[in-house]
């Protein structure tokens, strides 16, 4: 039981010592006295009583001054005063009431009256002190809330800020962040060429749903960057959001890639409402559905990263929408549905994003202004790369000479893709890091040369055709599984001086020096020896054809 | 690696060729575009993650434009790197095909 502690204000010491004897009495309560009406006001700062039993007529100060001065010291805290008084005349009553007293007992007064009294104020004082309480709780909880809103309006501007949103190619309507409603829209353009768009919406709303939303937008981004597909940005989110997010949680998207020619988009979509392809005259052209299940739901091995293909026309215009579009109502909750939605786009021309939510406004009538919706319009137009071709790194050389050497056996030819493994350790190294590509070239032309003509004899066979083509390929993996004590050994040197580096392939073979130049572009092969002339500074048979040495400037 | 996708209205076979493009891959490849195709499927090559590629896989591009009748031009390849695109342009491939 909670200790109370009562102010008796009396300057009769009998009328004080009387009311103290009955109070203390009762569990729970305790006493403290003043004399007087300024007495009271300093025991009120003094001890911090719970309730105060007023005289009205004291010297000094008397107990109306007196009870102003306390509640105007009390604030929004509910001290309740009573006062005590031999006063009956219903004007004087209502003088004391209008003081700031709460209610009042007359002299003599029943004690028990007096004691219900007490108890009914003191629980109403509990009451108002609960109040304050969670008032208190409440403004603090009410300024995390917008203290979160701010970090998420932070997030998605700064997200926002990331995207490429050029109105040639992105046009968009979104709710407004501050209550973030679930729906994302990013859009990156890749520096290899080519737009990407992901539109989507998580289940939730506010903080919770905003969370999500973080990684989709890193991996978004940064996959972007790299130019990576569509069904694999779709896999790499879907394998992060499923480790994420706890079940009851999904991410349904779209993701879209307008290629760098402008003249194909591939699709990924899942639990996303239709989406709308128009041509340059406003006719149809298709209406994409989801093929899949949100994004977070399905483990790695489930997961289906197929994409629907589209080639597109220039100046095509696609239109992705959110469920707050088709499931926007009326007061009669009827919705506004993708039938209409795909009327009003096929009978405007232009501004179609606008004319769509005009057309919400009027259907949706006096039904209270909901907007949570989102409309993403692309338009497909070619989209350059932005990325410089690199350029050698100035100043940089690299000093130090070496040399490497490879041997293959008859097993390693069979069994191994030695162009790809030293294509990789050459490439690892510093000097070559930038020409790697080229060297996988070289190494390509150059061994398969050498196995397929001077190791295997193959040079006689034609391929001209799908069927010899196909019997060649059946007569060299013959070949190759009998093949016994052949040798094709590699060397590579880098000479720091001239930035050069010598590649020489040497075989126990019979040899080959090149097929006759060709003669016009229609011919199935032969284009080996073109390939490597152009690429390196010099190319040298010897050996009957036995070996070969290349000179590539780095 | 290569890997076929065949847009659901039939009309785009997109193939995705990944590594070094070069011999080892015409079972592959071949299998890319062969089956229940019809011919007037437009081809587009990805190479957005072809490091390289040698003559025998021009030989086998090639090959596919003559086995699926298509004329110069009508086969796109795309996202080439600098590398493929400097063995696309030595060889005149930029004539046959749209890169």
């Amino acid at each position: 039981m909670n200790d109370y502690k009562i102010l008796v204000v009396d300057d009769i010491p009998t009328n004080r010592l009387m009311v103290s004897k009955l109070l203390n009495r009762v569990e729970g309560y305790s006493v403290v006295e003043a004399v007087d009406g300024e007495n009271a006001v300093s025991m009120y700062e003094e001890e911090d009583p719970d309730l105060i039993l007023m005289d009205i007529n004291m010297p000094k100060m008397d107990g109306m001054v007196s009870t102003k001065a306390i509640k105007d010291m009390a604030g929004d805290e509910y001290i309740p005063i009573i006062f005590v008084t031999a006063l009956t005349r219903e004007s004087s009553l209502w003088n004391a009431l209008e003081s700031g007293g709460d209610d009042f007992v007359t002299k003599p007064f029943d004690p028990e009256v007096l004691k219900s009294k007490i108890h009914a104020h003191l629980r109403i004082r509990d009451l108002n002190r609960q109040l304050l309480d969670n008032n208190s709780k409440l403004s603090t909880m009410n300024q995390n809330l917008v203290h979160e809103q701010d970090l998420i309006e932070h997030f998605f501007n700064s997200a926002l800020e990331l995207s490429y949103l050029d109105e040639k190619y992105i046009n968009y309507h979104m709710s407004s962040m501050s209550t973030f409603n679930g729906d994302v829209l990013f859009v990156s353009r890749s520096p290899k060429g080519g737009l990407y768009v992901i539109m989507g919406d998580f289940t939730g709303h506010g903080l919770t749903a905003a969370m999500g939303t973080i990684p989709v937008a890193m991996i978004f981004f940064k996959m972007v960057s790299k130019g990576i597909a569509v069904s694999d940005i779709a896999r790499e989110i879907n394998h992060q959001l499923y480790k994420m997010l706890p079940t009851s949680m999904f991410f349904a998207a779209t993701l879209m890639e307008l290629n760098t020619q402008g003249d194909v988009v591939t699709v990924w979509k899942g639990g996303m409402p239709e989406s709308y392809w128009l041509g340059t005259d406003g006719e149809l052209k298709g209406i994409i559905k989801s093929s899949h299940m949100p994004i977070g739901i399905l483990r790695d091995e489930d997961f289906d990263d197929s994409t629907e293909i589209f080639s597109v026309e220039e100046n095509d215009k696609f239109y992705l929408c959110s469920d707050g579009v088709t499931e926007a109502c009326t007061v009669d909750d009827e919705m506004f549905g993708d039938e209409r939605l795909h009327y009003v786009l096929i009978s405007n021309s232009s501004n179609r994003i606008e004319k769509v939510l005009t057309e919400l406004a009027i259907f949706k009538g006096s039904k209270e202004q909901n907007d949570d919706l989102t409309l993403v319009e692309l338009s497909c137009h070619e989209v350059p790369a932005s990325e410089p071709v690199a350029e050698s790194m100035p100043g940089k050389r690299f000093d130090l000479p070496w040399k490497m050497q490879v041997s293959l056996t008859s097993s390693d030819m069979r069994d191994t893709d030695p162009v790809e493994q030293l294509s990789e350790a050459l490439g690892s190294l510093p000097a070559l890091e930038r020409h790697k590509g080229i060297i996988a070239v070289l190494l390509s032309e150059i061994y398969y040369n050498t196995l397929d003509y001077s190791i295997l004899s193959l040079d006689g066979i034609e391929k001209n055709n799908e069927e010899e083509f196909s019997d060649y390929y059946k007569l060299r993996e013959e070949r190759l599984n009998k093949l016994d004590g052949a040798s094709i050994d590699f060397e590579f040197e880098f000479l720091p001086d001239s930035q050069q580096l010598l590649i020489e392939i040497r075989d126990n073979g019979k040899g080959y020096q090149g097929h006759s130049p060709i003669l016009n572009d229609d011919e199935l092969h032969g284009r080996g020896l073109t390939i490597i002339s152009s690429l390196c500074e010099n190319a040298q048979f010897s050996e009957d054809g036995r070996t070969l040495t290349l000179t590539y400037s780095l | 690696m290569i890997e076929s996708k065949l847009s659901d209205d039939q009309r785009i076979l997109v193939i995705s060729i990944k590594g070094i493009f070069d011999f080892s891959m015409l079972g592959e490849f071949r299998e890319a575009y062969s089956g229940d195709i019809d011919k007037s499927v437009k081809v587009i090559i990805d190479m957005r993650d072809t490091l390289s590629i040698n003559s025998s896989a021009l030989g086998m591009l090639l090959n596919m434009q003559r086995s699926l009748g298509k004329e110069d031009g009508e086969i796109e390849i795309i996202n080439c790197n600098e590398t493929v695109q400097k063995v696309f342009n030595i060889t005149h491939f930029n004539k046959k095909f749209l890169v």
